[in-house]
This record gives structure tokens, C-alpha cells and sequence, in this order.
């Protein structure tokens, strides 16, 4: 597990059990694709967490809208949760700096059940979702 | 468990189920079964295993790798959201139950998948389960798991004598065979067992399967048929052990007491015990139960032997171990208008000098978190009528009351009578638990059931007559007597098959009657307790006293706090419970003012004559007296009754206050600042209401004086006779009685001199109408409201003057010259009774004498002349002269007077701008009818002859009391005379109520009334038993 972390950059390489998480808030890219299912989850993702509300906890986004783009071809139990805790502690963010946020939820066409887990998070979390399909 | 739930947990069940295609399916299906008939009825079961199944359809589906790790993250989600819907639902002990059965699930075929225990993960995580937590439940379910691990939260409970790890608890049971291993989840305080091996356990009463994990609850108990029970109790205490506090040690030593008529209460007892132990004592009725627990706890001195807490004398050194006893008695101790957390909290407050609001909150909060009480807290306690918590909580509430302040040595009165199976067993049970936790109990109990009887460590049982019989186990104590009867299977002491053992048994044997020839019982008893006693006596171990004796003196960590702590907690209390009764406070404040309205508006009477144009005139209102009168009354009336019920209410909280040596006058006090504080409330608005209808001008700050006075004297009198009386009831007959005098003795309904000459008197008000609180009130309020309104107030001295000369020149001078004709009669013709003519003579000289006393402008020296025998034409002579003189001097001074009045009247009017501004000063501020009785207006005799003596009929508001008296006058005397000064009415009258009220307050703190009446009846008991004696 790569990590790459600046003041606004967070990196993570993709492996073949975790996620690439690319998250720059200058650019205004925050993305997490791949797969995730990774034998520790809180090892790769509490500090990920933590990034998310120490840096944004002290810099307000320059942008008014964050898209958080997930493309994941599948996920773990323990990942699903923390799938969850992100959403949220974005969400808890935009609230405070008073920017909008939307999820972009990426399945495969054929992928029903990708597509329902996707809905259940937005139920869960409430936050916005937009699907998209994707064929190949 | 709700439909929700259940739906949830079948979801979930079917999600795992299907995430493993191989052997959980079947076993699982069967656990869900197992699962579902626990919870409910097979109907219900049925259909919920059909909805299980439709769950595990609906997911099943093989597949190859990738497509089944799809469907894990879908059904990954899922879970979160089924998780998080019970997170809103269930209380966390239930979510633990929800991940206990999850993990027995996933493990039914041994072992468990990855996935699966990634599944129970997610959901222990997400129900807020500690990590660390999870994972040791987690190893415990395993079913690969055969070693126990070395961890402090873990019981391991086998035969072998030893424990064999570090730090893991461990308790022996002998013959027990494999083990059983407890969990405790420090984080909701549960408790969760497992059996390894085959033995062939009951937990109450269900079959335990071997490496099935079972949720222990509150008061089970584990049972074999080979070995003795383990108690709830016996395991918590495992994990309690250590935080034990300093020991104590607790001997009785040859302890005996004897009643005040002689008769014995205990005979000698000894035994020993220390703390961490439950004595349970037994015994028939009469047996002397209360008499040993009030020995025990220092209530009653032993007349022989000692009680010894960690060598210290019980009865002697009594504050060496304040704090250390603690009691419980039988009667409930409560206030019911407060909630469970208020009376504990005050309760500590009372316990607990020093320590801040803040800090005995949080001893409040641990102890009834302790006690089960805590989801209750915010609750009324309620009457045991009309009942808002259960009978059990009311009993865990009175001991918390004393477990509170952490006693030691605890003594407990009948804890469960009243109470379902259930809610006894949950008190003795927390008794049990207290006792583990290192304190000593000793627990008076009737019939207890058996489990509650195997609870106690020691069993004490008293025979009629207070004889000790037994001191031992309590399972033993059925074979004991059934030996000492030569009952057959003597050793038999509980039923073979289920354990029970049949309490009463014990009784049956004990209280045996002799049969008579037909077969009958007697009353006879075929062995006395004095024979039971002989055995007793016989069995070292029953009292033997072979334990560490503590020499160090038990800690106590309370402390109660100082007379004006105790003052402030008793009125917050206080306070706050008559706040919450909405009745007796809506009542209370309206009341006063209610009467005053209805008063006023009755009473506010105008001519109506047409020739009337102004309509009411305070002036002109005849009802002014019987307002003043009114006045006082309802003042008298309203301070009793709102008094009268104060203390007698509060009886068995003083009862136990005074147990924990808190103040009694900081008591007392309290309750009289609170009423004192009422009184002044009511008293302020009946006389705005009642004087604002009635148009009386100004005065507000003496009418407040006076009747507040009054009904403090009330309040006073009814706390009195709260505190004597032993009901209600009896307080509200008794009411009439104090308050029926005090109308009738007022000097209002009935003249003074007009009562029963055998007790009235002509020149002073009779001791009778002296003795009434009415009568020097309506006397205050008349005088004043008379001679002290703005208007009269000017000419009060030139009116009274003037009254003076008008009676000697019009009456009294008249009178004497009467009496000089009539013995000048008796000189010339001799016609009347010598006797007669003495009298005369000597009222001329005692009339005369006492003029001239006080008069510098006539003088006569020939006074002692005047005596029947010297009785002639020329001392006649004199007289009529003297008579004369006399007359002259008064008319001049009336003219003085009135002169000097008509003067200040002429500026007054000058002054107000008229004498129609004048006219209606006195329209407002004087009253005509108050004026004519204190005048006497209405009685045309205005002198009478008492016993050689003239007595001043007319205008007693203006005659000055004799100075030689003391306080005691005619009745509306302008002054009284206190130590030969005059004081005014007003204020004299004030003090002698004030004095009068303070009198009532040393009789309530030295209950006087109630000693009284005790002597009273003791006095008609040992009469009636003389009486009955003699005949």
C-alpha cells in the first residue's frame, strides 16, 4: 500500500485488493476505483478518514460543488462500512463549509446488485447520488 | 422483540446463510428454527422460517468467484442498513444478543468462513460493539476453541481445587463434571456461559447443551443433580471479589435484653460473623425478630452482653461507628410527591456533608444504576394506592435510601413481604449481591421460597419468647430439627428431584402441637422453645465465634451535616414536595383570598334608602365587627388546618431521620419557616381582597401584623397536636374542638361579662378569654381600627380625656352623691341594713381614695374618717363639698378638652380645604359600628358596683388600664400595663400572642403534648389493670 499525502493531495496506489483513492481538493478530483477487498479495511481506511477531517476541517474547498467519483467492480463487509463513513464524513464537511456534494456511482450494466448497494448508500447516507452505467 | 426486528434478523440470518453455499444452510436452518421458537409461538415460527426461506431463495444462486464477490458487496450494504435500523430500535444488551446468535450461526458447523466472520464483524462494528470485546466474544463462541484463554473477564468453574491460570477467575465446584467458562461483557454488564463437557447442567431449569453459548441473566442459576447450585450471585462475585472493601467483624457476646416490665426479649445469644456474609433470620410471630434487629443495630440497649463491630461497643461508643449500621425497616420511607431520583437525592444531601450538588448526583445516578432503578428515576413515587412504580422498585427505592451512604452492617426487615416471587427474589438477590461485594446482612424473612432461602449464608432461627434455636447453614436446619423430632429420612433436606426445600417444614416441626385422645391438635405445643433452646445450647458450632476479629475502626464515609445545611435541605425538600401536589397548592394560595371575596362582598352593606346618594360609605357599614371577627377566625381557621397534617405525615421519615441523628429542631424549623411563609401569603391577600372590597383605608401593615400573627400561633398549634396524634382523623375531630372556644371566647359572640358568673369577672377580661388567641386579635384589631385610623388618630388623646371627665361628672360622680344621700338615710332614720350601710361606706372611701390618688387639684385629708363608725352629719357635710369640688374640676377639664379638640379640628379643616373634605376623611377612615362597640354604646349601664367598688361600663377603649395590673385589663383596653409601663393595645397584644407562640414551639420540640398524653394512658392502663386485679 502506497500512500501520498500533501497539504490538499491524498494518494493511495491501486493494489489487488484495494481501491486507487485519489482525492485533490485544489483540482477538484475525488475519486476511489477498483476493488476493494482488503484482509485490514481500518488499516487503509481510518487514515483516509482522518484525512478527509483534519484537511478539510482546515481548508474550505475553492469549488462549490465536490463530486465524489466511485467505480468499484466490488467491495468486502468491513469495506462497504467504511464506503459508508466516508460518504458521511464528506458529507459532514459540506455541511460545514456549506458546499454541495454529490456521489457519482458507477456500475456495470449487467451489475444489478452494484447498482442496488449504490442505492442503499444514498438511503443510508442520504446523500445525492447519480448512477451511471457503463458497458465495457 | 418487534416484527422489525425479527424481519431484520431473518434478512440477516438469510444474507450469511446464503454467503456460504455448503453445510450452513441445513444446520442453519435449524438454528434459525431454535432461534425463533425462543422468542415465539410455532405458528409465528413458521411463518417466520418462510420468510427465511424467501430471503435465502432470493439470494441463493451459486456462481462463479467474480460474480459472487458482486453480490457480496450488494448484500454488504445491505447489512449496514439492516444494522442500522436496529442501531435506532434496540438496547444494547439486545444487540449483543442479536451478535451472540450471529456468531452461533455462522460457527453451527464448526467452523466459519471468512466471509461469514467478516458479515458479524460489520455488524458488531456497527452496532457500536468494542472491538476488543467483540473479538474475545468472538473467540469464545468458536467452537475450535478448547483452551481458555488467560483473560481477567473470564470464569472458569470446575472441580479442581486450584485455579490453573493467572488471571482469569475461577470457582470450585466439587463434582462438577468438565467445565463451564463465563464471559462477562464489562461494557452492559452481561454475562454469558459455556459448557465443555458432558455434564448434565440446568440453567433454571433448561437442559444446557455443551458449546451452545448462553445468555446468563439476573438471578439464575445453574443446577446438577450431583452438585450443590451455583447462584447468580455466587458467580458475579467472582469478578466483585477484588474492589472488596476493609473487613468487619461483627460478635455478639452474651447478649440478653429485657423488657421495661421485666419480661425477657432475648434470651443469651452469641455468634460471630464478618462481612461479605447473609443472615437470614427466621422465627414465628412474637418471636422476638424486631426486638433482636433493634438490639443488633443499636436502637435498644442490651440489659446484658455486648454487640462488638471490630471490638468496638456497640451500645457504649456509639459514635465510633456512626454511619457504619444502616436499617431498613419494614415501613416504606418515601415521599411520595417526589420522584425516585429526588428522594434519594435528598436523602444523600442529608448524608453527605461536603460533598457538592454535583457529586451526590452522580452517588444518586451509581446507586440506582445499581439497584435497577435508574430508567425509573424521573418518576413520582406515588401513594401505594395509586401506584406509579411497582412494589418491587418501592422496596429497592427504601434500601437504596440506606444503602447509599455505604453502610457496613446492614439489617433488612422484611424485605419481601408484599412483594411477587419475582420481585423478591430480584431484592434478595441484590441483598446477595451486596453481601458478596463485602458488606455483612442480616435479613428478617417469612416463608421465604426455597430459592430464596438457599440465598443466605447463616440461617438464625428465634423461637417464641426470643429463645435462639439455630444458627447455622440453612439447608441444614430441616434435617437438624427433623433429627431432634425423630422424623424419618432425616437427612433429607430438599426434594431429591428438583432441589427445592420445603421452608415451612422447619416451622411445622418447631411449633408441633400436642395432639389430644380424639386426635385434635391442642394448643399446647409438644416442645417448648425452652427445649429447643436446650439443644442450641448443646452445639458449639452454632455459636461458636471463631473468626478474624477486625480491630480497626470501620470506615464510614458519612457525615451529616450542620443545622443550617440540614435546614436548607429539609425546606427544599419540603418545598418541592408540596410544589408537585397541584390540589393542595392551588387550594392553599387560593383560599384566603377566596373567603376575603366572599366575605367582602357579603358583608359591604349601604343604606339603600333613596334619600342615599352616595351609595357604600365606609362609615356607615354595620359590618365592620363581624369582619374583624371574620378576619380572625379564618386566619386561626386557615393556619390550623393547613398545619395540622404537616408532622403526622412525616412520622416514619422521622422516625428514620432520627436513626441517622439528624436534627430535630433543623426539622422542625423548617416546617415552621414553611408554614410561617404560607401564613404570611395567605394572610397578605385576604386582607388586600377583604380590605379593598370593604373600603378600609390604609392599615394594611397592622391588619397584616395582627393577623399574621394569629395564624402563625395556628400554625404553631397545629403542628403541635400533627406531632402528638397518632391519625389523621384524630387531628381533624380535634380541630373543632381548639377552634370552637377560641369563636366563642373571643369577646365577640358572647360579652366577657356576660359569661357564667362562676367564671366571668366585672372589672377584667376572665382568665377563660384570656387564655384565647382570638380574643387578644380581635381585641388589637378593634382597638386599633378604631383609635389608630388616619382620622381618629388626631384626636385620640382630647377624645379620651374628654370620655374621662364625661364619666366622672355624668356617672360617677352622680353615683357617689347617691350613695352619700343613702347613708345620710341611714344616719337620720336607720332604715336599711347596717350591712348595707357599711358597704356604701366603705365604696365611698375606696372610690374616694383612689380619685384622690390621682388628683393634685382636689384634696381632701379627712379620708380615713370615712368609716361607719364615724360616720356623722358633718363628714356628710364634707362629702357633699368634696362631691362638688369634684364635679367642678371634672367639667373644666372636659371643657379644656374639648376646646383644645375643637381647635385642631377648626385647622384640620382649614387644612384638608373644607369641612366637606373633613366629613369625608371621617367617612373614610372611621367606622361608626366598630366605634359603638368598643364604646360600649349599646349598653346603658354605664357603671356598675362590684364589691365596694364602681365599675367603668362606658368608653373602655379610652380607660386606661389600672397601673398596678399586669397585662390583664378590661376588654378593648387602649393599653396594657407590662412591668408598670403602658404599652398600647396593639403592640401588647402582638407580644402576648408572639409569647404564647413561642410557649407552642419549646412544647413541639419537647413533644410535651405527646408525653402528656402517653401519661395519660399509661395512667388508665395501670388503673384499668388495678381496677381488673381487684375485682
Amino acid at each position: 500500500m502506497e500512500m501520498m499525502e500533501t497539504a490538499t493531495k491524498l494518494y493511495l496506489k491501486e493494489t489487488e485488493d484495494t481501491p486507487c483513492i485519489n482525492f485533490d481538493i485544489d483540482a477538484n478530483i475525488y475519486s476511489i476505483t477498483g476493488i476493494s477487498v482488503p484482509e485490514n479495511s481500518h488499516r487503509i481506511y481510518d487514515p483516509v478518514i482522518t484525512w478527509i477531517n483534519e484537511v478539510l476541517g482546515n481548508v474550505k474547498p475553492p469549488h462549490d460543488l465536490i463530486t465524489l467519483e466511485v467505480n468499484l467492480k466490488y467491495f468486502s463487509t468491513t469495506s462497504a462500512k467504511y464506503l459508508l463513513k466516508i460518504i458521511t464524513a464528506y458529507s459532514n464537511m459540506c455541511l460545514y463549509h456549506q458546499i454541495k456534494l454529490t456521489v457519482n456511482w458507477y456500475y456495470h450494466e449487467e451489475d444489478e446488485d452494484m447498482h442496488d448497494a449504490g442505492d442503499l448508500l444514498h438511503k443510508l447516507s442520504g446523500i445525492n447520488f447519480v448512477f451511471k452505467q457503463y458497458t465495457e | 422483540m418487534s416484527e422489525k426486528i425479527l424481519k431484520a434478523l431473518m434478512q440477516l440470518f438469510a444474507i450469511i446463510a446464503r454467503s456460504d453455499d455448503g453445510g450452513t444452510f441445513v444446520e442453519g436452518r435449524k438454528l434459525v428454527e431454535l432461534f425463533l421458537r425462543q422468542q415465539l409461538n410455532s405458528e409465528l415460527v413458521l411463518e417466520y422460517l418462510q420468510l427465511f426461506d424467501e430471503q435465502l431463495e432470493k439470494f441463493q444462486g451459486g456462481g462463479d468467484g467474480e460474480k459472487k464477490r458482486k453480490r457480496t458487496s450488494s448484500s454488504s450494504v445491505k447489512v449496514l442498513k439492516i444494522c442500522t435500523d436496529i442501531n435506532a430500535e434496540l438496547e444494547q444488551r439486545q444487540k449483543f444478543i442479536v451478535v451472540i446468535r450471529l456468531l452461533e450461526f455462522i460457527y453451527v458447523n464448526e467452523s466459519a468462513t471468512e466471509q461469514e466472520l467478516e458479515f458479524v464483524e460489520t455488524v458488531a462494528l456497527t452496532f457500536n460493539i468494542d472491538e476488543e470485546e467483540y473479538k474475545r466474544l468472538n473467540k469464545f463462541s468458536n467452537p475450535a476453541t478448547v483452551d481458555a484463554d488467560d483473560i481477567e473477564q473470564q470464569l472458569i468453574i470446575n472441580s479442581t481445587k486450584n485455579n490453573e491460570l493467572q488471571l482469569s477467575k475461577h470457582l470450585c465446584i466439587e463434582g462438577l463434571q468438565g467445565s463451564v467458562r463465563i464471559l462477562n461483557l464489562s461494557s452492559i454488564g452481561m454475562y454469558v456461559l459455556r459448557l465443555y463437557g458432558s455434564a448434565e447442567l440446568f440453567l433454571n431449569g433448561t437442559n444446557i447443551l455443551p458449546m451452545r453459548v448462553y445468555v446468563l441473566t439476573q438471578g439464575s442459576s445453574l443446577r446438577s443433580s450431583k452438585t450443590q447450585p451455583i447462584y447468580y450471585s455466587d458467580i458475579i462475585s467472582r469478578y466483585l471479589k477484588d474492589n472488596s472493601s476493609a473487613g468487619i467483624s461483627f460478635v455478639a457476646d452474651e447478649l440478653q435484653y429485657k423488657f421495661k416490665n421485666g419480661k425477657t426479649g432475648l434470651h443469651p445469644l452469641n455468634f460471630a460473623e464478618e462481612s461479605g456474609k447473609l443472615i437470614g433470620i427466621m422465627g414465628g410471630s412474637g418471636a422476638g425478630k424486631s426486638t433482636l434487629l433493634n438490639v443488633l443495630n443499636g436502637n435498644e440497649t442490651p440489659s446484658s452482653g455486648a454487640v462488638l463491630i471490630n471490638n468496638i461497643n456497640l451500645h457504649t461508643q456509639k459514635e465510633k461507628l456512626e454511619g457504619v449500621i444502616g436499617f431498613v425497616s419494614q415501613d416504606d420511607l418515601l415521599i411520595e410527591e417526589l420522584t425516585v431520583f429526588e428522594n434519594l437525592f435528598f436523602n444523600a444531601k442529608l448524608c453527605f456533608d461536603g460533598y457538592s450538588d454535583e457529586q451526590i448526583t452522580e452517588i444518586v445516578h451509581g446507586t440506582l444504576n445499581d439497584l435497577g432503578l435508574y430508567e425509573t428515576r424521573g418518576l413520582k413515587v406515588g401513594s401505594p394506592l395509586e401506584k406509579t412504580i411497582s412494589g418491587g422498585q418501592r422496596k429497592r427505592l427504601n434500601i437504596a435510601l440506606e444503602l447509599i451512604r455505604e453502610p457496613a452492617v446492614m439489617f433488612v426487615d422484611e424485605p419481601t413481604s408484599g412483594l411477587s416471587s419475582r420481585d423478591s427474589e430480584n431484592i434478595m438477590d441484590l441483598l446477595k449481591e451486596l453481601a458478596l461485594k463485602g458488606k455483612l446482612i442480616f435479613v428478617v424473612i417469612h416463608q421465604p421460597s426455597s430459592d430464596i432461602f438457599k440465598m443466605f449464608d447463616k440461617l438464625m432461627i428465634l423461637d417464641v419468647g426470643g429463645f435462639p434455636i439455630y444458627y447455622a447453614n440453612p439447608v441444614d436446619a430441616v434435617s437438624y430439627f427433623k433429627r431432634l423430632a425423630n422424623q424419618v429420612n432425616a437427612d433429607e433436606s430438599e426434594c431429591n428431584t428438583c432441589g427445592n426445600v420445603n421452608t415451612e417444614q422447619i416451622f411445622n416441626i418447631i411449633e408441633t402441637k400436642v395432639v389430644d385422645e380424639y386426635g385434635n391438635p391442642t394448643r399446647k405445643r409438644k416442645y417448648k422453645p425452652s427445649e429447643w433452646n436446650e439443644h442450641y445450647l448443646t452445639r458449639p458450632d452454632f455459636t461458636s465465634k471463631n473468626i478474624k476479629v477486625e480491630t480497626d475502626a470501620p470506615k464510614s464515609t458519612f457525615k451529616i451535616p450542620n443545622f443550617f445545611n440540614q435546614l436548607k435541605v429539609f425546606i427544599t425538600r419540603d418545598v418541592k414536595s408540596k410544589l408537585t401536589n397541584t390540589q393542595y397548592i392551588a387550594i392553599n394560595l387560593l383560599e384566603a383570598p377566596l373567603l376575603a371575596t366572599i366575605l367582602g362582598y357579603l358583608i359591604r352593606y349601604y343604606d339603600i334608602d333613596v334619600n342615599n346618594k352616595v351609595g357604600y360609605i365606609f362609615r356607615e357599614n354595620e359590618n365592620m365587627p363581624a369582619y374583624l371577627f371574620m378576619a380572625v377566625v379564618v386566619a386561626l381557621f386557615i393556619g390550623l388546618t393547613v398545619s395540622a397534617e404537616e408532622i403526622i405525615r412525616d412520622r416514619k421519615i422521622l422516625k428514620r431521620e432520627s436513626f441517622l441523628n439528624l436534627s430535630k429542631g433543623s426539622y422542625l424549623l423548617s416546617k415552621i419557616m414553611i408554614m410561617f411563609a404560607l401564613s404570611a401569603i395567605q394572610t397578605t391577600s385576604f386582607i388586600l381582597i377583604g380590605n379593598g372590597i370593604l373600603g378600609v383605608h390604609g392599615m394594611f401593615w397592622d391588619y397584616f401584623l395582627i393577623l399574621f400573627t394569629t395564624s402563625c400561633w395556628a400554625n404553631l398549634l397545629g403542628l403541635n397536636i400533627s406531632a402528638t396524634f397518632n391519625s389523621a382523623v384524630t387531628i381533624y375531630i380535634l380541630i373543632p374542638f381548639l377552634i370552637i372556644p377560641q369563636i366563642l371566647l373571643s369577646g365577640v359572640i358572647v360579652k366577657f361579662e356576660k359569661l357564667n358568673p362562676a367564671i366571668t369577672s366585672q372589672t377584667n377580661v376572665p382568665f377563660a378569654g384570656d387564655v384565647m388567641t382570638s380574643r387578644w386579635a380581635f381585641e388589637a384589631l378593634a382597638v386599633n381600627q378604631f383609635s389608630n385610623n388616619k382620622f381618629e388618630a388626631q384626636f385620640y388623646n382630647f377624645d379620651k380625656q374628654m370620655s374621662e371627665a364625661q364619666f366622672k361628672k355624668d356617672y360617677w360622680i352622680k353615683e357617689i352623691d347617691k350613695k352619700i344621700d343613702k347613708c345620710e338615710n341611714y344616719v337620720n332614720m336607720k332604715h336599711t341594713p347596717v350591712a348595707e350601710f357599711e358597704q356604701d361606706v366603705l365604696l365611698l372611701k375606696n372610690e374616694l381614695t383612689y380619685e384622690l390618688e390621682n388628683n393634685t387639684e382636689v384634696t381632701y385629708k379627712k379620708l380615713d374618717n370615712i368609716v361607719p363608725a364615724q360616720f356623722n352629719k358633718a363628714l356628710i357635710q364634707d362629702l357633699r363639698i368634696l362631691s362638688a369640688q369634684l364635679g367642678k374640676h371634672y367639667m373644666r377639664q372636659y371643657n379644656k378638652a374639648s376646646d383644645k379638640k375643637d381647635g385642631v379640628v377648626y385647622k384640620l379643616e382649614k387644612a384638608a380645604g373644607g369641612r366637606e373634605a373633613f366629613q369625608k376623611m371621617q367617612d373614610e377612615y372611621t367606622n361608626e359600628s366598630v366605634s359603638n362597640m368598643v364604646k360600649n354604646g349599646n349598653d346603658l349601664n354605664k357603671v356598675t358596683e362590684v364589691s365596694g367598688m364602681l365599675i367603668q361600663k362606658a368608653d373602655p377603649v379610652f380607660k386606661s388600664p389600672l397601673r398596678t395590673s399586669f397585662i390583664r385589663t378590661h376588654f378593648y383596653a387602649p393599653q396594657k400595663m407590662i412591668f408598670g409601663v403602658a404599652v398600647n393595645t396593639f403592640w401588647a397584644n402582638i407580644l402576648i400572642i408572639w409569647l404564647t407562640s413561642i410557649l407552642l414551639i419549646i412544647m413541639l420540640y419537647f413533644d410535651v403534648l405527646k408525653k402528656l398524653l402517653d401519661g395519660a394512658e399509661n395512667l388508665v392502663a395501670r388503673l384499668g389493670k388495678k381496677s381488673n386485679a381487684e375485682a
